[in-house]
C-alpha cells in the first residue's frame, strides 16, 4: 500500500478556478429596498424595529454592493427609526460601504494565517499594480475594487487566499495574482505572467512586508 | 410536539431512518460541504459525483455533511459500501471524481492511496462508555480494513479526544432527524421534563465549565446570577461572532452541527428563565447562518421551539442576528448594542450584562462552544464533565492552529497536553522548510511564546501564568519567515483598525504604537522606541475601557521581550533577519505618518468626512504626537509634509 497517511501537500499547486464575470453595479433602486422591507422586515415592536435595521442594511449591501443614503432613508422610514441612527451603522461596520464598488471585487484575506503565509506581499503587489493606496478603493480604470479582510475567511488551509467576485481562490502567488488582475481588468491573460508554479512548496513566501495597508 | 411521548416517537423514527441509512443496500457517499471545503472545490466534487453516478446509473445515496476537522485534507469524501465501514478519502479534487467512482464506488473497492482511514458506525468515539467516564483518549481503535488503518490512528487524531465534535462529519447538518438519532435534544428534553431550572444551573456549576469565548468565566456562575437577577423578561445571547483573524471553530460548529448550539441556547433559556434567545452570528460565514436558520425552522416544525414546548408550559423563541464585520461587536456589551441595532461600542461595567443587558433586561452572553457543552452536561451530569481534564479547565476544547503546520484544521483536546505536544503530536509539527519560531496565543490578544516556553500546558491557568492566553484557543505558529517586528505591527494594526474609537487610550494609542512599530520596520527606529512601546503599552492596558484595548499591547510587549535581539537588529544594524521588513524603503514611511500631519493641519477634517461618528482609520488621530513624535518627522522635512498634504488618496475613509 502507498504511504500512509497520504502526503499532506498536493503535488501540483491547484490552478485558479474560473472566476465568474461580474457586471458593474446599478444605482440602488429605492423601490427594491421598499419591497424588501415590506416583505421581510416587519417589526412587531419598536425594539425589534431597531434590531432589524442592521439586518436590512446587510441585505442591501449584499445585493447592491453598497448602501446609499437614500436606501438608508427608506430603511429608517419603514422601520420608524431615526435616519442618523441607521446611517451611523452604515459608517461603523466594516462590511457596509457608502459608495458603490466596481464590477469586480477582489477581497484579499489578510487574516493571521494568510499573513504568515505571505499575503502582505501580495497585497502590496496588487496595490502597486492597480495604483491604489488604501483598502476599499477602486482602481483608476474603474474595473476592480480591492477590499482587505482582516479577519479569517475560514479557508486558511488554502492560504494565502482571496475571494474574487465571490469565488475563493487559494495558494496565491504573485504570478496567479497577476493573472487574476489581467482577467479582471480585461487584458489578455499572461501579459506579465511567468511560469506556473509547479509545486506547492514553490509558492513563494513573503520576503518583504507591506509598506501600505 | 405535544408531550414527551411524541418526542420519543419522533426519536424512534429518526433512529430507524438513521439505521436504515447505515444498513442501506446502496453505497452511501458523503461529501463534506462547509466553509473550508467549498473553496477547495467540494461543491464541484458533489456535483461531479452526482453527475457521474447518474449517467452511469450507479445506485448510490449521496449525502452532505459538515467538517471532520481535517481541513488540510479537503475536499473529503466518505464512502460506505453495504456491510462495510466508512472509508474517508482526502484531497479528492474535482479531477479525481471519475477515478474515485471507478476505484472506490462501483465495485465495492477502496482507493488506498487517497484513504485517510476508516471509521465504524459510531464514528470517532468508538465504544464510548457514555455516562460513566470521560471519553477515551488516544488508544488505537481497530484492525486495518483492506490495508487502511482506522482514522483514529491518523497522526492528527491520535492525541485528540473527539467528544463535542462527535457528530461532525457524520450527520447532515440540515437534518434534525440525523441529529436526534445521534442523541440530539435529549439534554433539552431531560432538562424540561425531569429537572427544575435550579437543578440545571446546579449541574452546570458542578461541571466547572469555563467560557470558551475569551475570558474563561465560569458558565455556572454566570447562569446563576442570570437566574437570580429579577426581571419580567430575560435573554440569552449566543456569541457566535468570531471576528479574530485566525479562529474558525465556532463557524465550523454552526456549519457542522448547528442543532447542538440551538439546544444549548434552549437549555440556557430554560435555566435562566428567559424565553427569547438570540444567536449573533458573524456575517462572514453565510453557510453557517443558512444552516442555523434552517435548524431553527426544523426545531419549530418539530415542536421543540415555540409555545408550550412538550406540554410543559415553557415558551422559547430563538432569533438570528447577523454581525457586520466589526471585531469589537464580539465583546459582551458591544454585542448587546449590536443586537439592539446600536453602534457596537462597549460600555463601562458594572452593571454587568446579567443585570442590565439587552434592552435593559438581564442577559446571559455565552460563546457558541460553551453553550454546545450544555446538552452533555445535562445528560451526563456535572460530575461527569468535571472528571474530564484538570480541575481548573474541565471538558474538551476545540483548537484551531493556523500557520505553517502540517495539519491545519479543527482539533479537539482534553486540556492536559502541552503546547509542544499540541503542535507536534496533534497538528503534525512544522511543514517542510519551516522552522519553529513563535507561538501566538489568544488570537490577537495574548503573548507570543518562544521555543523554550512550549512545555506549558494548553489550559486556562498555565497559559495565563506564562503570559499567554487561552482565549478562544485560536493559535498561530510562526516560522523563520515571519519577522517579529512585522508580526507585532500586523497585530497592532489589526487592533488599531478594529478599535471602536470610544475611549482615548485605545483609539489614539493603538495607531500610535503602529506608527512606532512602522518606524522600526522601516529601519528608522531608535532604541528609545522600545521603552516608548513598553511605557505606552502599559498605559493602554491600564486605562482602556474594554478588553480590546486592555489586551492589544500585550502581544507587542511580549514580542519585544522575547525577540529583543530582532528588534535591536532593526534599530542598530538596519537589518531584518527574517528578510521581511521593507527596511530599504524608508521613503515609504510617509504613508505611516501622513494622517497625523494632515489632521493637525485641519482638525475639522474628520468631522467633515464622517458625518456620523466615525470608524477610526490609522493615522486619523489628533494629538498622537506626544506619544509618537510623528509630527516631528513631518516638521523636520517640510517638503515631504507638503507632498503629503496633496496626497488625497489617503484622506479620510477609503470609500
Ligand atoms: C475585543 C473582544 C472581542 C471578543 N470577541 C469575541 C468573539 O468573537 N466571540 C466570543 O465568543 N467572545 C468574544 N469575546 C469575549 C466576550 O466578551 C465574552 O467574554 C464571551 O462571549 C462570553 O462567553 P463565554 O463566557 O462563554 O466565554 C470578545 C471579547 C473582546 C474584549
Ligand atoms: S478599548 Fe478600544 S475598543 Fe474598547 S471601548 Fe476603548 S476604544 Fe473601544
Ligand atoms: S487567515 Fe486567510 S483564510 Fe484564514
Amino acid at each position: 500500500m502507498a504511504q500512509w497517511p497520504p502526503d499532506r501537500t498536493p503535488n501540483v499547486a491547484p490552478d485558479l478556478p474560473t472566476i465568474p464575470p461580474s457586471a458593474p453595479p446599478d444605482p440602488i433602486d429605492p423601490g427594491w429596498v421598499k419591497g424588501l422591507m415590506e416583505e421581510e422586515y416587519n417589526a412587531r415592536d419598536w425594539r425589534e424595529a431597531n434590531e432589524l435595521a442592521l439586518l436590512a442594511l446587510m441585505d442591501i449591501q449584499e445585493h447592491w454592493g453598497y448602501v446609499s443614503e437614500d436606501a438608508a432613508a427608506v430603511v429608517a422610514d419603514h422601520l420608524g427609526v431615526e435616519l442618523q441612527r441607521v446611517y451611523s451603522l452604515v459608517t461603523f461596520y466594516a462590511d457596509l460601504r457608502t459608495t458603490p464598488r466596481a464590477g469586480n471585487v477582489y477581497i484579499a484575506c489578510d487574516g493571521a494565517a494568510c499573513h504568515t503565509l505571505g499575503s502582505g506581499e501580495l497585497v502590496d503587489r496588487i496595490f502597486d499594480r492597480l495604483g491604489i493606496t488604501h483598502k476599499g478603493q477602486t482602481s483608476p480604470d474603474g474595473r476592480v475594487t480591492v477590499e482587505l479582510w482582516s479577519g479569517c475567511m475560514g479557508a486558511c488551509q488554502i492560504g494565502p487566499m482571496a475571494s474574487v467576485n465571490g469565488r475563493h481562490v487559494g495558494f496565491l502567488n504573485p504570478e496567479k495574482v497577476d493573472r487574476i488582475l489581467d482577467q479582471l481588468q480585461g487584458r489578455e491573460a499572461g501579459g506579465r505572467a511567468g511560469r506556473q508554479a509547479e509545486s506547492w512548496a514553490e509558492v513563494p513566501r513573503a520576503n518583504k512586508g507591506s509598506a501600505i495597508r | 410536539m405535544a408531550d414527551r411521548s411524541s418526542f420519543d416517537r419522533f426519536r424512534e423514527q429518526s433512529v430507524q431512518a438513521w439505521d436504515a441509512l447505515q444498513n442501506s443496500d446502496r453505497t452511501v457517499v458523503t461529501v463534506a460541504l462547509h466553509g473550508g471545503s467549498i473553496p477547495a472545490g467540494a461543491e464541484d466534487v458533489y456535483q461531479g459525483l452526482r453527475f457521474a453516478t447518474e449517467r452511469r446509473r450507479i445506485p448510490i445515496v449521496l449525502r452532505q455533511t459538515g467538517s471532520l476537522g481535517f481541513e488540510f485534507a479537503e475536499p473529503i469524501v466518505q464512502v460506505k459500501h453495504p456491510g462495510g465501514p466508512t472509508v474517508v478519502y482526502g484531497q479528492v479534487t474535482p479531477d479525481d471524481v471519475v477515478e474515485l467512482v471507478d476505484r472506490a464506488i462501483t465495485n465495492g473497492g477502496v482507493w488506498a492511496e487517497k484513504a485517510l482511514g476508516w471509521v465504524g458506525p459510531d464514528g470517532l468515539v468508538e465504544g464510548l462508555p457514555a455516562t460513566t467516564s470521560p471519553p477515551p483518549g488516544g488508544e488505537a481503535a481497530g484492525e486495518p480494513y483492506q490495508g487502511i488503518p482506522h482514522l483514529r490512528d491518523h497522526p492528527f487524531m491520535r492525541r485528540q479526544t473527539r467528544w463535542l465534535m462527535r457528530r461532525w462529519g457524520r450527520i447532515d447538518p440540515d437534518s434534525i432527524e440525523d441529529y436526534i438519532a445521534n442523541g440530539g435534544y435529549e439534554g433539552f428534553v431531560k432538562a424540561l421534563t425531569a429537572m427544575t431550572p435550579d437543578e440545571v444551573v446546579e449541574e452546570v456549576k458542578k461541571s466547572n465549565v469555563r467560557g470558551r469565548g475569551g475570558a474563561g468565566f465560569q458558565m455556572g456562575i454566570k447562569w446563576e446570577s442570570g437566574r437570580r437577577s429579577r426581571g419580567n423578561q430575560k435573554y440569552v445571547i449566543c456569541n457566535g461572532h468570531e471576528g479574530e483573524p485566525n479562529v474558525f471553530k465556532d463557524r465550523r460548529t454552526f456549519e457542522s452541527d448547528p442543532h447542538v448550539v440551538l439546544e444549548g441556547i434552549m437549555i440556557g433559556c430554560y435555566a435562566v428563565g428567559a424565553n427569547i434567545g438570540y444567536a449573533f452570528i458573524g456575517g462572514e460565514f453565510p453557510i453557517g447562518i443558512k444552516r442555523f436558520k434552517r435548524a431553527i425552522k426544523e426545531a419549530e416544525r418539530a415542536g421543540l421551539l415555540g409555545k408550550d414546548i412538550l406540554g410543559t408550559g415553557f415558551d422559547c423563541e430563538v432569533r438570528v442576528r447577523i454581525g457586520g464585520g466589526a471585531y469589537i461587536s464580539g465583546e459582551g456589551s458591544a454585542l448587546i448594542y449590536s443586537v439592539q441595532g446600536d453602534r457596537p461600542q462597549p460600555r463601562t461595567k458594572p452593571p454587568r450584562s446579567v443585570e442590565y443587558g439587552l434592552w435593559g433586561k438581564p442577559t446571559v452572553v455565552n460563546n457558541v462552544e460553551t453553550l454546545a457543552n450544555a446538552p452533555d452536561i445535562v445528560i451526563h451530569g456535572g460530575d461527569w464533565f468535571h472528571a474530564i481534564g484538570p480541575d481548573h479547565s474541565t471538558g474538551t476544547k476545540l483548537v484551531t492552529i493556523a500557520g505553517p503546520v502540517e495539519y491545519t484544521g479543527v482539533s479537539e483536546i482534553v486540556m492536559d497536553i502541552s503546547i509542544q505536544e499540541l503542535i507536534d503530536d496533534v497538528h503534525g509539527g512544522m511543514r517542510r522548510g519551516s522552522r519553529f519560531k513563535g507561538f501566538q496565543t489568544g488570537g490577537v490578544s495574548g503573548g507570543c511564546l518562544p521555543a523554550d516556553q512550549l512545555g506549558f500546558k494548553v489550559d486556562f491557568e498555565d497559559m495565563n501564568d506564562v503570559g499567554g492566553m487561552l482565549g478562544s484557543a485560536g493559535f498561530i505558529v510562526l516560522d523563520q519567515h515571519t519577522c517579529a517586528v512585522d508580526w507585532a505591527r500586523y497585530l497592532m494594526k489589526f487592533n488599531a483598525d478594529e478599535s471602536c474609537g470610544k475611549c482615548t487610550p485605545c483609539r489614539i494609542g493603538c495607531p500610535a504604537l503602529t506608527e512606532v512599530l512602522d518606524r522600526i520596520r522601516f529601519g528608522s527606529g531608535a532604541e528609545s522606541d522600545l521603552d516608548l512601546i513598553n511605557y505606552a503599552g502599559k498605559q493602554i492596558i491600564e486605562i482602556s475601557l474594554c478588553g480590546l484595548g486592555q489586551a492589544a499591547p500585550a502581544p507587542i510587549l511580549s514580542l519585544v521581550e522575547n525577540y529583543h535581539d530582532e528588534f535591536l537588529a532593526h534599530i542598530r544594524e538596519h537589518a531584518c533577519p527574517a528578510g521581511q521588513c521593507p527596511i530599504e524603503q524608508a521613503a515609504e514611511l510617509q504613508f505611516a505618518t501622513v494622517g497625523v500631519a494632515q489632521t493637525l493641519d485641519d482638525p475639522y477634517r474628520i468631522g467633515r468626512d464622517n458625518p456620523a461618528p466615525y470608524r477610526l482609520e490609522a493615522g486619523e488621530d489628533f494629538g498622537a504626537q506626544e506619544v509618537s513624535r510623528a509630527a516631528d518627522i513631518a516638521d523636520a522635512d517640510p517638503a515631504r509634509a507638503a507632498d503629503q498634504r496633496t496626497d488625497d488618496a489617503l484622506v479620510g475613509r477609503p470609500d
